[in-house]
């Protein structure tokens, strides 16, 4: 049964579907519009078929030279999108056949292209956790209060934070993300992050191996972000946060497509202190 | 893949089997990966570029609808329509997005409606008129200006009814009932 907002005669469908070709339609309707055509194979019919009758008229611009860049952008996002998805497929099979937290480390790794050389376990993010100070395992980081700690479900406080580093240059910080005591996420940018300026900074982070790196937003790199525990959702020691480069208003397939500009993993403080 | 340099102007882009080349992308072949941008590329940076006025944004779209043309390959359904109309739909929908994340600000190209009517008037610029004779084309060339203007001016410029109202100094509602009547004037045309 179509929504309210799908006409019921044919013709006004067709109509409809004219103006969606156009980009007319107000954005409540075009997101109707647009799951209609996904569920509606007699809408994607109509709709391909605006647009083919369009395409008699754009083929009448004169073609626009691409830059040699072009398509060196679009091979290596495409080489990168190809990486995503076979460690993703590894990383299935890695957890059907080991369920332990400890054993999700090589799959990390591999998702990062492995044998990058990075030391992006729980000893080097404390290393530059206590490089970065003024820091010992029971003062906070900087911009970081001592309540701000997660209680566990058996009441310990567990205080998780994670470096976030360049693959270029793993030995320096560029971002620190600390969790609140709510259960959110507040990321500081400690250096700071080329970008041209018609490109977006997103974050990303992986919890579940099936469903892959998730969307946590655009960042601004000078304020940094907070998201809150519902945006976030669980977290837990050894999960990975990405920040990649992607197009204005973020990656187009819902996943990292651009270059990765930091990244590093949760570590649990109180295992430090323990 | 080799970088090599594109092919600007596709001399058979409209006997190309876009739909078998898409099914192989489906299955991981870059090389008809890289024949889709090597035919659809040049005329596709065009469109875009109309829509969002800058080089950089429109390449930027570009790269955008083959990363998503090679994510949901295997979405698509030839039974469904033409492999180059839906390989288009994604640039489009690509470059509304981006027009909406600027909150689509009208440009200040004032002649944009005579050049696009020269395209329509000038055959020597069509890249194929050849096959059908109700093309949109011809039928758009035969509605009443005050009809086709905010039709191209939407399809061109991504304009919303509120940005074609102010452009054309004309109530939005004569311009939302004048896009309703012109397609569906262009809809009895293009069935005849």
């Amino acid at each position: 049964m179509n929504s309210p907002l799908i006409p019921e005669s044919p013709e006004e469908q067709n109509l409809l579907l004219g103006e969606h070709a156009l980009g007319l339609l107000d954005p409540e309707r075009e997101a109707e519009v647009r799951a209609w055509i996904e569920r509606d194979d007699n809408a994607a019919r109509m709709a391909l078929r605006w647009q083919q009758h369009w395409l008699s008229v754009s083929d009448r611009l004169p073609p626009e030279p691409a830059s040699d860049s072009l398509w060196k952008r679009i091979d290596a996002s495409l080489v990168r999108l190809k990486q995503s998805s076979a460690t993703r497929d590894d990383a299935a099979r890695h957890d059907a056949d080991q369920a332990s937290a400890s054993t999700k480390a090589p799959w990390l790794l591999r998702w990062l292209g492995g044998g990058l050389g990075l030391g992006l376990g729980a000893g080097l993010a404390l290393a530059l956790v206590m490089q970065m100070g003024p820091f010992s395992p029971s003062a906070p980081l900087e911009g970081t209060s001592p309540e701000m700690a997660t209680q566990t479900p058996d009441g310990d406080a567990q205080r998780m934070v994670a470096i976030l580093q360049t693959l270029e240059d793993p030995g320096t910080p560029t971002w620190v993300a600390n969790v609140t005591p709510s259960g959110g996420l507040q990321l500081t940018p400690k250096a700071s992050i080329e970008r041209p300026t018609d490109r977006a900074i997103e974050l990303w982070t992986l919890t579940d191996p099936q469903e892959g790196p998730r969307s946590l937003g655009l960042v601004d790199p000078i304020a940094g972000i907070e998201l809150s525990a519902e945006q976030i959702g669980s977290m837990s020691p050894g999960q990975l946060l990405e920040m990649t480069l992607e197009p204005e208003g973020g990656s187009p397939t819902g996943k990292p497509t651009g270059k990765i500009l930091a990244i590093g993993r949760l570590v649990d403080l109180n295992q430090r202190d323990s | 893949m080799p970088a090599q340099k594109p092919s600007v102007s596709p001399p058979d882009a409209e006997s190309f089997d876009h739909a078998s080349a898409i099914e192989a992308c489906a299955r991981g072949d870059e090389a008809a990966f890289r024949s889709l941008y090597d035919l659809e590329s040049g005329r596709m940076l065009a469109l875009a570029m109309r829509l969002l006025n800058s080089r950089d944004q429109a390449e930027d779209a570009v790269h955008d609808a083959f990363i998503k043309l090679w994510s949901n390959a295997g979405q698509y359904r030839r039974e469904l329509g033409n492999g180059r109309a839906w390989l288009f739909t994604i640039l489009r929908y690509r470059a509304l997005d981006q027009l909406r994340a600027q909150g689509r600000t009208p440009r200040g190209d004032s002649d944009a409606l005579d050049t696009l009517a020269d395209l329509l008037a000038n055959p020597e610029t069509a890249a194929d008129d050849s096959q059908t004779a109700h093309q949109l084309s011809d039928c758009l060339g035969e509605l009443e200006v005050p009809r086709r203007e905010p039709i191209l001016l939407a399809f061109f410029k991504g304009l919303t009814h509120e940005q074609i109202a102010e452009k054309l100094n004309a109530p939005l509602g004569t311009i939302k009932g004048r896009i309703r009547a012109g397609l569906k004037l262009l809809q009895e045309c293009l069935s005849r």
